[in-house]
């Protein structure tokens, strides 16, 4: 359980490092387009090959994963304040925990994918990275808060019922201290839980998203569009070094699982399986 | 009497949900900026005044609040407008592309379902019969399997899936075959199921009720079947309805990337020729059964679950 642990810890740590110090390391542009040599394959003067456009795999891969990681970083961080917000609040505000749970269905049950489509098409072809960013971010947070919310709610809700809580509010603790000294420090596993949950849940939709074309434009390097070549079974077939972005998803997205899954286990929230709290807390 | 105490507040949720869809709907299809015409604007064999004429012809001109009370009105008689990109009613192209996707989603849940359920139970009825050391390792190892599963994009599937499958299975124009997309589809929704059964599963088997089966001396499957797995639907049937609504979402992603001609794909060429009344007509469908399958789930669940069932009666 440690040596996973620490395994998961490296492996994170190396994701961010890379994700700070990448795009500066990057050799090439990534918008430095070689003609005479697209899709091909890695050699002395293009470490990862080339894809379609004769453009650096290495160096773009580089910036992707700064700019993806930022992403989806700015897509989970506005959720799970909003989440973390209801979540706390609700433990003292009944009214606010009703409200809290209504809106949260509501979000839940609409059909936000269908309105991510729809939005895009309404904007401009010519919109910018930073539009369509903006975009991702609010409906992403707005889809994503009920479920965290709900676990939080039921946590703080359960800390409210402890003797020490009960103890502290009885000798005139305000709320803010009651939230900041008690609340908050044993809700911290649960928050970790949920960060990388939703971490690696924006990253996923960010790669799908891409595919289908409603991601951030070219020639912005992003680890989906990265791989939307691949959609052509005859360019996925012949050129295998266009998977190599597949060798920094797959293990960000495992070690976000395992992260998921270890900082649940530590905070006492649940047993096996943890990670997929989000769903039990709907239960 | 909860349960009865909730379903007002239930019924509530869904009637705000509905009108938060509807509104959303409206708004979409009225005040985003660009129509079915924007991009005939570029043509210079359009003269402006066909351009002008067709526009009001085809696009309401009264004021807002008149046009919301219209189009809920037709909404609700089924009228979700025209389709100028495919010259026909948004309802006749829904009821062409709807029961290809409803047999995606149907066949990929299915799938899911059946697998993830097998897969949470053969390592607790190896734990019944007395053979812990093969159940903790089975466990480990399903347990890893869908947590690699689990890091892979529903896209990154898809692309997985193209390179894999049998050349029958392949998208082409003349008869799809779901296979592959209900494949993907199953395989996206496994880690869910698996780790939601397993550990519904491994909590009711340690309660006292189970205790004096096993002391009465029923067999494993008895056990698992018969008690332990009805006893799990209080977590279960939520579940199911998430991975419905869910689905609905894994659709748009899936079904343009292996060809399958549903409600996804048509969402993403809505989107490309900026075709408003389609796509308020999905959003508006999508948020229906959304709805519906969280009414349905409350309904299951009190029939399912043996305890409810007994507080109800």
């Amino acid at each position: 359980m440690k040596s996973r642990r620490q395994w998961t810890r490296w492996a994170l740590a190396l994701w961010v490092l890379l994700a700070v110090i990448g795009p500066w390391a990057a050799p090439i542009s990534f918008r430095a387009q070689d003609r005479g040599h697209a899709i091909a394959p890695p050699s002395a003067e293009h470490f990862m090959g080339t894809d379609e456009f004769g453009r650096d795999v290495y160096s773009r891969l580089l910036l992707a994963t700064g700019l993806t990681s930022l992403l989806a970083v700015a897509m989970t961080l506005p959720a799970l304040c909003l989440a973390l917000l209801v979540g706390m609040g609700s433990a003292f505000s009944p009214t606010l925990a009703g409200l809290g749970r209504g809106a949260g269905e509501i979000a839940r049950s609409l059909p936000w994918i269908f309105v991510l489509v729809a939005v895009r098409a309404a904007l401009p072809l010519d919109a910018s990275a930073m539009v369509i960013a903006l975009v991702l971010v609010a409906l992403f947070s707005v889809a994503a808060w009920p479920v965290a919310a709900w676990a939080f709610q039921g946590a703080a809700r359960g800390l409210m019922e402890q003797d020490f809580v009960q103890a502290s509010v009885a000798l005139g603790a305000t709320r803010f201290h009651v939230m900041r000294r008690h609340l908050w420090p044993n809700m911290r596993g649960l928050a970790g839980t949920y960060f990388a949950l939703l971490l690696a849940a924006a990253i996923g939709a960010e790669v799908s998203l891409e595919l289908v074309g409603l991601g951030l434009p070219q020639p912005w390097p992003t680890w989906g569009n990265m791989l939307d070549p691949l959609r052509d079974v005859t360019i996925a077939t012949r050129c295998w070094w266009l998977f190599a972005p597949l060798l920094v998803l797959v293990p960000v997205l495992l070690g976000l699982t395992l992260a998921a899954h270890g900082s649940h286990d530590q905070s006492g929230q649940g047993g096996e399986g943890g990670g997929f709290a989000a769903e039990k807390a709907r239960a | 009497m909860s349960r009865l105490g909730s379903f007002w507040p239930r019924v509530a949720t869904a009637g705000l949900t509905l009108a938060a869809t509807l509104l959303l709907c409206f708004a979409l299809a009225q005040f985003t900026p660009g129509d079915a015409f924007t991009a005939l604007e570029l043509d210079p064999t359009v003269p402006a005044a066909a351009l002008a004429h067709w526009r009001a012809l085809y696009l309401p001109q009264e004021n807002w609040g008149l046009r919301f009370a219209h189009w809920v009105g037709d909404a609700a008689h089924g009228q979700l407008g025209y389709s100028i990109e495919y010259h026909r009613s948004v309802a006749s192209l829904l009821r062409q592309r709807i029961p290809a996707s409803f047999e995606l989603i149907i066949l990929g849940l299915g799938l899911a379902w059946g697998a993830g359920l097998l897969l949470a139970l053969i390592p607790a009825w190896l734990g019944e019969s007395g053979r812990r050391r093969f159940e903790r390792r089975l466990g480990w190892v399903l347990h890893a399997l869908a947590a690699v599963l689990t890091a892979l994009p529903l896209g990154v599937l898809a692309i997985g899936a193209l390179l894999l499958a049998p050349l029958a299975w392949l998208p082409t124009d003349a008869q799809p075959s779901p296979w592959l997309p209900a494949s993907v589809l199953a395989l996206a929704f496994l880690p869910t199921v698996y780790f939601q059964a397993a550990q519904a599963l491994a909590q009711v088997r340690s309660r006292p009720f189970l205790l004096q089966g096993r002391a009465a001396g029923f067999g494993p499957a008895r056990l698992l079947l018969r008690h332990a797995l009805p006893n799990t639907s209080d977590v279960l049937v939520p579940v199911a309805s998430l991975t419905l609504t869910q689905a609905l979402v894994e659709l748009v992603i899936l079904e343009p990337l292996l060809g399958w001609p549903g409600i996804g794909q048509l969402s993403i060429q809505a989107a490309q020729s900026k075709d408003l009344p389609v796509l308020s007509a999905l959003v508006l469908l999508s948020g229906l059964l959304a709805i519906s399958a969280n009414i349905l789930s409350d309904a299951v669940q009190t029939r399912l679950h043996p305890q409810l069932r007994a507080r109800a009666a």
